[in-house]
């Protein structure tokens, strides 16, 4: 594990390895409580209108949705991207951050990874969902069938099956191997025999020995590189979706990067929106500490700055390329029916992030919470931007149209959100959700040099 | 009758509706059309249920449906193999020959019989979509007496008794040109106590007049427009609406022809409109006058004046006139050089007088080609019978004296575009019509009528033509009766018939013997040709030679301040078509509204009532009001506003009942007439396929996207005027536009460095692209009967009239589904082809139009292929864009990267629903498709393939083929080419090596095959100033 720095004391409280340990456990064990209760209810309620918004969609046709002819995508699309842009912090923070030897992650990677996960899987379901044909979604897979088709190799989207599908693998396997010390842990711990049952078969007979550690930490930081070129590649791909097609304002090179780059701001705003009511809600103060929420901060501040860079760039490039109908279709996006949505997108995306320039607000625990929420609704509008405002005119003046969304537009994203915090609470109470063995390992009396009356 | 339960499941639901409180308060019935998407608790609770069992969903299968073989069959069928017969469309005075494609012996395409003179082999709207009136699962199919189950004996019986107690019989029917009707018509008329008046409310009787006042004789007028090189239209829509459009247009569009020809030696007519409402003749005219309703016929009384030597110092005029008269003194005999003026039906009749005069003057009549001709309708080898105002208020009279003893409505609907408190009176109403309509419901009898397809008969038309209409099916329901068929029971029921006739005695003697006997010399041939004989005999026209131009006294109208004019509409005509779903879905030419009519006016009209663009307004005339929505449309005359007839049907039917108001209650007597109005304060939702943006602006000129529209245009809808493409080629506007845009780049040596020729110029290379097209070898492989063709189209937009007839052919051929006003509202329309139109220039008040027909381009480096994940959209060695349903998923990928927009999503089921007797209107030829699946234009690949598969068969190359896309073959201008782009021998390889010739958006190196040929404009230049009306 990464060494402990002799300079900073991460973890406040003058934590024990015991006290680690009861603390961060303590959340699973402890009884329920009626905050999480409640919210588990309205989550779960949410995710019943999912349910419902799928069945209804599966009946009745995507006609349900506010789409037309010049507009061929809308939500699900926005929401896709949306929530694939979420689960970028989570690998960033475990996988990138790990191989820089970043301490501090340890308090935020392991639910920065669940919500990863939590947040790729509302991803997977819009485009499964968000095709005439949902009975037949599978064929986007390179299954061997009858026909001895193959799908459509020079297709984007299937390029976004595989980078997708593979992020989603990757990620859940790197969670899980992390978890396993933690899972013994519980196992060991745990009062009930069916819990030390289920517990130590997900431990897969951790015992700590040497050679598992050993082992362990290999796996760690094998799949640790394995996951660092998904974070660059899955919303490069995703991006492709767009920049392969021939629509101006679509058809941009500098998409992919700009995609990472507002996926991994609208990550950490997630991790930092998740992060703040939790530790309170379950006293975690002394291992999610303000500077762990200011570190963050600062990312966001940077890739914030690049997507302002980003969009500043689009509009130079429209401009310089001499292409009248690129330098429509960015006049439209500020000027045009949806302005609105535009500057939504410039002044919560540009303009927020500008505030951490202060440290006061860098450290302000209620204002990066207000500010981290600003962000997420940006980054919502910033792919809402550009599917809806590019698609409405494109070349032809005669298809031009408007896109407004219905009922079922709106329940199906609330719906999702539904099942992203119900597997998120029934995470919080399962599963430890901070690091309990990386903490220790950052904690003072893990250094060797530490003198034994510190201790 | 037991087999037509099925048709009917609202039968029982008709109460008898005596009064008119009740049919009013029956305005909007249970709610047929209930949008798709609409929840009902009913429907949640079902889906709530649905999608907790969505597992169980995955072993549903659809109910089997077993094919029953013939137990005889008949000699003629064979199955898949589609039979081709000639009949006849009655439509008023005309008739449009046609011929039908019978597939198991129900027919499914009409298209235009070649031979026939009033088709041309070309048809409109109106004939493609008057097949699914066939299978309108509204039709009345029964006998009705009081509301009840009646018989036609008993009727027969109450006829006879009111005959032989000397009752005063009337029957009413609207125009007609039957050869046989009129003959029975005469025969009943002998009878003292019986009288047959014709009459339509949207009538021509003023030009019939106009030319009484003029020769002496009542007469009809027929143009031939290809005789001329300057046509003045006047208040006329001759393209689309006056009485023979489908001749017309093609006779004008050939001379816009410039196909062929060096540009240098180009010629082509010139067109002049003067009107107040757009209509599709105005958005083609090279000069057009916006002159609101009443000042037109001052207009043409100036013009008069000076044909009489009267100088107006108007530049219009003067202008006009030098223009046209330049014409007349050039020789007569065999010359088309010369100039015709066409009026409408809303001038008045001194108007058409002096028109026929200002014609004479221009030796439009005389020689060996005339441009027009005269027919009188007196005549006894003219067998029309014209609608006749005076007639009709005799009627009126005699009811009012309670003289009428019994009325007989034949297929006439007075309670929908008159008042049916006018014959309240009469003791004994009867209706015969295809439904059971507003007057239906308030007379005592109802008689079903069959669908021509269902019937014997014959017709004339305007020019003469006359032809058999034949059955290509047994009537549908039993009870219905042919007019020819119902008109002869009436007269063998009248008691006081003299004569040895079988048509008097006989009455097993039907239409069918009746047509038989009268034309069996040739019968044979004339039911193969579909023509009995061609045009009028020469001694039928009326002579002009001795003919002198009298005076006529000018009557000045009275200048109203704001109009009320009165239009029929292109899609619904005067409410005949309201029940037809593809007309009520087509997109209106000029405003692009479906589903509605609307009150249209001017921007500044607006500005001045204080209106905007879609507000609910109600309109008062005539005593009677109406609501309808504000629709602004530019070129249209100020302090007017228009409204189109036919919409606000109401009775009980899936699509005709509650769509749009009827304005007929307005109507007084003339076209036009002064109104009130009043806002309602709200927004009405109006479907319109184009224009979502800009028309809303309260200054439309400034607008951002309008402004953009201005700048796109001239690359997107080229064109150019007569005198630049003589002096200059195209290169200016056609080609110039290409050198900037395309990815051209200048030839490199190996070395990269650029090669210049002897003058050191640099050498322009080929297109830049990123990848060589794997196939485009193949595509591009000179032609053999052995290769493969390459499909491609040409649009030779100069003639383009934007009819909307190839989008309704195409609709018939491709089973394409009816939506709703909601899904078009939502921009959802199914339509392969769609008619773009634009208005050039930043005038409002006098812009140019544009016609653009847009299908899939069938690119040959498609932006839809790449990037379909499952490959359902793919290219085959032909050339074709080819969409596999059975593989689409639904991604919407393809659409949204093609440029073009031209791709069709089944957002919904929207054939679920479809009753079963539509469902026979469908081309077996083509898939019908699901929920979810993508479609588009497929160059109509089931007609490709049954050439080619013939082709094999009988071992001949495909080329020998007559092969013809639907939308090509319905073109009344003739703007479609298809074939083999390769075969230097078809018309397609000449009309793409054209000067003329580019592809739309071709920047973007789609290769598209579909191309166009850039417009030519034919402006009298000297007409700058507009023309301002005497105080």
């Amino acid at each position: 594990m990464s060494e402990a720095s002799n300079k900073e004391i991460l973890i406040k409280g003058n934590q024990t390895f015991g006290s680690v340990t009861e603390k961060i456990a303590g959340v699973v064990e402890m009884k329920n409580s009626k905050a999480w209760l409640v919210g588990f209810a309205l989550s779960l309620m949410l995710a019943g209108s999912l349910l419902v918004s799928i069945g209804y969609l599966v009946w009745e046709g995507t006609g349900i949705w506010g789409l037309n002819n010049p507009v061929g995508w809308g939500w699900a699309i926005v929401n896709f991207v949306f929530w694939v842009g979420i689960g970028h912090a989570g690998t960033l923070i475990s996988a990138v951050l790990f191989l820089f030897r970043q301490a501090w992650r340890t308090s935020i990677n392991r639910f920065a990874e669940a919500m990863t996960i939590f947040a790729v899987m509302c991803a997977l379901i819009f485009p499964g969902v968000h095709v005439g044909r949902i009975w037949l979604a599978y064929w986007m897979f390179p299954i061997p069938n009858q026909m001895a088709m193959w799908p459509n190799f020079r297709s984007p989207l299937l390029w976004d099956v595989f980078a997708v599908g593979i992020y989603f693998t990757v990620s859940l396997l790197f969670w899980y191997t992390g978890l396993i010390p933690d899972l013994a842990t519980m196992r060991d711990r745990a009062k009930s025999k069916v819990k030390r049952f289920i517990y130590g078969i997900l431990s897969l007979g951790w015992r700590a020995s040497n050679r598992h550690w050993q082992n362990y930490e290999l796996a760690y930081l094998m799949l640790a590189g394995l996951s660092t070129p998904l974070v660059l590649s899955v919303h490069s791909i995703v991006s492709t979706d767009f920049a392969i097609s021939l629509l101006p304002g679509w058809h941009t090179t500098i998409f992919p990067p700009y995609f990472v780059a507002g996926a991994i701001f609208s990550g950490f705003a997630m991790v930092i929106t998740l992060a703040i009511p939790t530790r309170k809600i379950f006293g975690l103060e002394d291992f999610i500490t303000v500077s762990h929420l200011e570190r963050m901060a600062k990312i966001i501040l940077l890739t914030g700055s690049m997507v302002g860079y980003a969009y500043a760039m689009e509009f130079f490039i429209a401009w310089y390329s001499a292409n009248p109908y690129e330098q429509f279709v960015f006049m439209n996006r500020a000027f045009g029916p949806y302005a609105w949505a535009y500057w939504i997108m410039v002044a919560c995306n540009v303009i927020t992030p500008q505030l951490f320039w202060f440290k006061k607000i860098r450290t302000n625990i209620k204002a990066l919470f207000v500010l981290s929420i600003f962000v997420n609704i940006g980054m919502w509008f910033e792919r809402f931007v550009i599917i809806a405002s590019s698609l409405h005119r494109d070349f032809l003046p005669s298809s031009w149209d408007y896109y407004t969304p219905t009922f079922w537009d709106v329940s199906l994203f609330i719906g999702s959100f539904g099942l992203f915090f119900t597997l998120f609470l029934l995470f919080i109470r399962f599963v430890p959700i901070i690091s309990i063995a990386e903490v220790k390992a950052v904690l003072p009396h893990a250094h060797p040099h530490l003198k034994e009356e510190d201790k | 009758m037991e087999e037509n339960k099925k048709y009917w499941k609202s039968i029982d639901s008709f109460k008898d509706p005596k009064t008119f409180n009740e049919a009013a308060r029956n305005e909007f019935p249970d709610d047929i059309m209930e949008a798709p998407d609409k929840m009902t608790r009913k429907k949640f609770l079902s889906i709530m249920g649905a999608s907790i069992a969505l597992a169980s969903l995955s072993g549903c299968r659809k109910p089997v449906q077993k094919v029953v073989p013939y137990v005889k069959a008949p000699q003629t069928v064979i199955p898949g193999i589609s039979n081709y017969y000639a009949t006849t469309m009655p439509f008023g005075m005309n008739s449009y020959g046609v011929i039908v494609k019978s597939n198991e012996g129900r027919p499914t395409y009409i298209e235009g019989n070649p031979h026939h003179n009033s088709s041309l082999g070309a048809t409109n709207g109106f004939v493609q979509a008057s097949i699914l009136d066939l299978y309108d699962p509204d039709r009345s199919t029964y006998i009705r007496n009081n509301g009840k189950k009646g018989s036609i004996n008993k009727f027969n019986e109450k006829l006879s008794q009111l005959s032989k107690d000397g009752k005063q019989i009337r029957v009413i029917s609207p125009s007609f040109s039957s050869p046989s009707i009129r003959k029975i018509k005469d025969l009943m008329e002998k009878n003292s106590n019986i009288d047959w008046v014709c009459y339509d409310r949207m009538n021509n009787e003023n030009e019939y007049s106009g030319i009484e006042l003029a020769t002496g004789k009542k007469c009809k007028a027929i143009y031939h427009f290809d005789r001329v090189n300057r046509v003045v239209s006047i208040d006329s829509d001759f393209l689309n609406l006056d009485e023979n459009p489908v001749y017309n247009t093609k006779k004008f569009s050939s001379r816009r022809k410039v196909r062929g020809v060096d540009y240098k030696k180009a010629t082509m007519n010139r067109l002049y409109v003067v009107e107040s409402n757009m209509s599709q003749t105005g958005a083609m005219a090279d000069n057009r006058l916006r002159l609101k309703q009443n000042q037109i016929d001052s207009f043409v009384y100036e013009l008069w004046q000076r044909f009489n030597g009267l100088k107006s110092g108007k530049e219009w005029i003067d202008n006009l006139y030098d223009d046209i008269k330049v014409g007349s003194k050039c020789k007569i005999t065999g010359d088309v050089n010369k100039s015709v003026i066409k009026g409408g039906p809303r001038l008045s009749k001194e108007s058409h007088a002096y028109i026929a005069q200002m014609n004479k003057m221009l030796n439009a009549f005389e020689s060996d080609k005339p441009a027009v001709q005269y027919v009188p309708l007196n005549k006894r080898k003219v067998n029309s019978c014209p609608s006749n105002s005076s007639d009709y208020a005799n009627l009126l009279n005699e009811i009012k004296n309670n003289e009428v003893e019994c009325i007989i409505f034949l297929d006439s609907n007075p309670a929908y575009t008159s008042n049916m408190n006018d014959f309240k009176n009469i003791p004994i109403k009867v209706h015969y019509g295809m439904h059971y309509d507003e007057t239906a419901k308030l007379c005592d009898w109802h008689i079903p009528k069959a669908h021509y397809l269902e019937s014997w008969g014959d017709c004339e038309s305007i020019d003469g033509t006359i032809s058999i209409i034949q059955p290509l099916i047994a009537p549908l329901y039993p009870d219905s009766f042919s007019d020819l068929d119902f008109a002869m029971t009436i007269l063998r029921s009248l008691t006081s018939n003299k004569g040895e006739e079988k048509i008097l005695n006989d009455p097993e003697y039907a239409a069918y013997n009746l047509i038989k006997d009268k034309y069996s010399s040739k019968w044979n041939k004339y039911l193969y040709d579909g023509r009995v004989r061609s045009g009028y005999s020469k001694d039928v026209y009326l002579s002009t030679k001795k003919w002198k131009p009298k005076t006529i006294q000018y009557k000045s109208k009275s200048n109203t301040n704001l109009e009320l004019v009165f239009y029929t509409s292109g899609n619904v005509y005067d409410g005949r078509f309201a029940n037809n779903g593809w007309l009520q879905e087509n997109p209106d030419t000029i405003s692009k509204i479906t589903w509605d009519n609307a009150a249209i006016m001017s921007v500044t009209t607006a500005k001045k009532l204080g209106y905007k663009n879609k507000e609910l307004i109600s309109i008062e005339a005539n005593g009677s009001k109406v609501d309808l929505p504000v629709w602004i449309l530019p070129g249209h005359a100020d302090n007017q506003i228009s409204v189109q007839v036919g919409y606000g049907r109401n009775f009980n039917s899936r699509i005709a009942n509650g769509v749009g108001g009827n304005v007929y209650p307005l109507m007084n007597g003339s076209y036009a007439t002064s109104c009130k109005h009043s806002s309602k304060g709200v927004d009405y939702t109006i479907a319109c396929t184009q224009d979502h943006h800009g028309m809303n602006s309260d200054n439309p000129s400034q607008d951002a996207a309008d402004k953009e529209v201005q700048s796109r245009l001239p690359d997107l809808f080229r064109e150019l005027t007569l005198k630049e493409y003589r002096d200059k080629g195209p290169y200016k506007k056609v080609e110039k536009i290409d050198k900037n845009k395309h990815l051209n780049t200048y030839k490199k040596d190996e070395y990269g460095n650029l090669e210049r020729d002897e003058k050191g110029n640099k050498i322009k290379g080929e297109r830049k692209t990123l990848f060589e097209h794997p196939y485009q070898e193949i595509y591009d492989r000179p032609y053999s009967p052995d290769n493969p063709p390459q499909w491609a189209m040409s649009i030779d937009l100069n003639s383009c009239t934007g009819c909307n007839s190839c989008a309704i052919a195409c609709q018939s051929e491709n089973n394409i589904p009816i939506v709703g006003k909601d899904q078009v509202e939502k921009g959802r329309e199914m339509n392969w082809v769609r008619l773009d139109r634009y208005y050039k220039g930043t005038d409002f008040d006098n812009p140019e139009v544009a016609f653009q027909p847009v299908s899939c381009m069938h690119c040959e480096s498609a932006p839809c292929e790449q990037v379909c994940p499952v490959a359902a959209t793919v290219h085959d060695d032909e050339g074709l864009n080819v969409m596999v349903y059975n593989r689409c998923i639904g991604t919407r990928y393809c659409s949204n990267n093609c440029p073009y927009k031209v791709r069709r999503f089944n957002f919904h089921n929207y054939t679920y629903d479809t009753p079963e007797i539509i469902q026979m209107a469908n081309n077996p030829d083509v898939t019908v498709r699901f929920r979810g699946v993508m479609e588009k234009c497929t160059y109509c690949i089931q007609r490709i393939k049954e050439v080619s598969h013939k082709s094999k068969v009988e071992k001949k190359p495909v080329a020998d083929y007559n092969l013809e896309a639907a939308c090509q073959r319905a073109c009344p201008a003739d703007c479609v080419d298809f074939g083999n782009k390769n075969n230097p021998k078809e018309e397609i390889y000449k009309s793409r090596k054209d000067k003329r010739s580019y592809g739309l958006l071709e920047e973007l190196n789609t290769v598209p095959r579909t191309t166009y040929m850039a417009k030519l404009r034919n402006p009298n230049t000297k007409i700058k100033e507009t023309y301002k009306v005497q105080a």
